[in-house]
């Protein structure tokens, strides 16, 4: 019954999903002929929290600051999501030992993950059993209000994790420009908790949720009430008739200035971007080359990034309750 | 005591019975009286009261392009200055429509109307500045928006068959985008100046009055689909239309 286990390695943030995901940027796997999204079915989520301090943040600080960012998606409206901090543990965050645990790991092999999220899943509803969040402190650490120039931030860095935890996979709104001396990359704009890429050493900007995560969430654990008050988008990117895997696609609202991403998932460059607020969008397609392919899917090899970006050439209307109707957009090589 | 009604004599207290007996006499005896009374009246000659003039119109409606602003798709630099994916221009373009009027006469030089109108346009959001070079492009959609609206007309001058009007209205709106699967509400109101000319002005007939109204309004709305902020925008406007007085 138990599923597969899925450890999610993420290089500063970045983790590899090791299935496609069906919306945007839900984290889901395939069972036969369907794609399923993972999410928890049993709330509250009870979790722990390793009780092991590092230099500059104690348990109890790791314990505040996950209660913090627990309560951030929460307050998202229009979603059912809980959680219920059990209490400190001894045992590490790994995966298969029932409890979900957050807590600091020292992982000198993984010089540029800054934290990472497993999970235990069962494959047949998607339904998360447990997950376990580690930061490493391989990094130097803070929780100091506005941030500590030299350290990373730690409610930001949890609350991306918590994205995973709580099923979300990564997002692309972000812009970024290679490391030089390499490897890595700089993070040059970015709207989105989700996105793989962290901000530098002192930023605390990622605390809180931008229009994508929120949207994310939504889509996974909306009310009744929300998912009838939203609507969808769905559509395909082709290049000279053939459907382009991998696309990222975003929704502009004029209206409320926000941006929303979401990527084509198929070889027939099928994408849905969904729980999105009735109203006029623009649609811009870009290929996915701000941050490594893998950290979006496990299939990168048939992303294909050597296309131009492009707009579609109509607002799209996207109604409450209902979608768009299928819009194709049509780009042109590099 | 006695008491004499319609032929009805009643001993006071001598018979319940009989004394009620004779007050429903008596009762229907007024009432006959009050209805024959009635009837005598509507009999009589009444002054006959002059028609209030009533008017048909119905004709074509150009309301001018308005800008919506410019608004901006932007991430966020790790220094909070926002780096720009691309900005958007929204306008909405030239609406054509058509228009139709009943109005009356409330008192002399002042008309009220109830108008009914569909006017077509379309919606335009010019992209450019893109993070990534993409080339500059205007994306659009077809609007329609219908309105019904109540006003008020006031002729403060007349010149042989030609009135000048000022008038004020307000009503609803409907906005539709053109596969109509996204709708939105909102208030409407007008102000303006026109005219009015009688082709035809005849004191009997069917159509006693034929004639042409011209008229040039500010209109503005609550909501909008294109709107970008929710502020009330306004927009000119003209209607010409054919009028039929009756």
């Amino acid at each position: 019954m138990i599923a597969r286990r899925r450890i999610l390695a993420a290089g500063a943030l970045v983790l590899a999903m090791s299935a496609m995901a069906h919306a945007y940027l839900k984290i889901g796997f395939s069972v036969g002929n369907r794609v399923v999204s993972i999410r928890w079915n049993t709330l509250p989520i009870r979790y722990f929290v390793t009780n092991r301090d590092i230099e500059g943040v104690t348990a109890q600080q790791l314990q505040g600051v996950a209660d913090r960012a627990f309560a951030t998606w929460q307050r998202v409206p229009g979603i059912s999501l809980s959680s219920q901090f059990i209490g400190f543990t001894s045992s590490n965050p790994v995966r298969g030992d029932g409890s979900t645990v957050i807590g600091f790991q020292a992982r000198p092999d993984l010089d540029r993950v800054l934290g990472a999220t497993n999970w235990v899943i069962d494959n047949t509803t998607g339904a998360v059993l447990e997950s376990d969040i580690f930061l490493n402190s391989t990094f130097a650490w803070s929780t100091a209000a506005n941030g500590d120039p030299s350290r990373f931030d730690v409610e930001s860095v949890t609350l991306h994790e918590l994205g995973h935890l709580l099923g979300l996979g990564h997002s692309a709104l972000g812009e970024t420009q290679l490391r030089a001396p390499g490897p890595g990359r700089d993070v040059l704009g970015k709207r989105a908790v989700m996105f793989p890429i962290a901000y530098p050493r002192g930023i605390v900007l990622d605390r809180t949720l931008e229009a994508d995560d929120i949207v994310g969430i939504t889509d996974i654990y909306a009310t009744t009430e929300t998912e009838r008050r939203l609507g969808s988008i769905a559509g395909k990117v082709t290049l000279n008739g053939a459907g382009v895997f991998g696309a990222h696609v975003t929704a502009f609202n004029s209206a409320t200035q926000t941006l929303i991403g979401g990527f084509t998932l198929n070889t027939q460059g099928e994408f849905v971007i969904s729980s999105l607020e009735p109203g006029l969008y623009v649609i811009r397609v870009e290929p996915l080359d701000d941050a490594d392919l893998d950290s979006f899917f496990d299939d990168d090899d048939n992303v294909n990034i050597n296309f131009k970006p492009a707009y579609y050439a109509k607002l799209v209307a996207v109604p409450a309750s209902g979608t768009s109707g299928s819009i194709e957009i049509k780009v042109q090589p590099k | 005591m006695t008491v004499q009604g319609a032929g009805c004599k009643v001993q006071s207290a001598r018979s319940r019975v009989r004394g009620a007996a004779c007050a429903v006499r008596g009762a229907l005896a007024v009432l006959v009286v009050l209805l024959t009374a009635g009837a005598a009246s509507a009999q009589a000659p009444k002054q006959q009261k002059p028609k209030r003039p009533k008017a048909l119109s119905f004709g074509g409606v150009w309301v001018a392009p308005v800008s919506f602003g410019t608004t901006t798709a932007a991430l966020e630099r790790p220094d909070g200055s926002s780096l720009v994916v691309f900005r958007a221009d929204n306008d909405l373009g030239m609406g054509l429509g058509v228009e139709a009027s009943l109005g009356f006469e409330l008192r002399r030089h002042l008309w009220a109307d109830v108008t009914g109108g569909w006017v077509v346009s379309e919606l335009q959001t010019k992209v450019s500045d893109d993070v990534e070079s993409a080339a500059d492009t205007t994306v659009t959609e077809s609007l329609s928006r219908f309105t019904v609206e109540g006003a008020v007309l006031w002729y403060f001058r007349e010149k042989g068959r030609t009135s000048y009007f000022v008038r004020g209205g307000a009503g609803w709106m409907r906005e539709l985008t053109g596969s109509s699967s996204l709708a939105q509400d909102g208030i409407v109101g007008n102000g303006g100046i026109g005219v009015q000319h009688w082709w035809r002005d005849n004191a009997k007939g069917a159509f006693r009055r034929v004639g042409f109204s011209a008229d040039f309004r500010l209109n503005f709305r609550s909501e909008s689909l294109s709107q970008v902020e929710s502020k009330p925008r306004v927009s000119p406007a003209a209607a010409g239309k054919l009028v039929i007085g009756f």
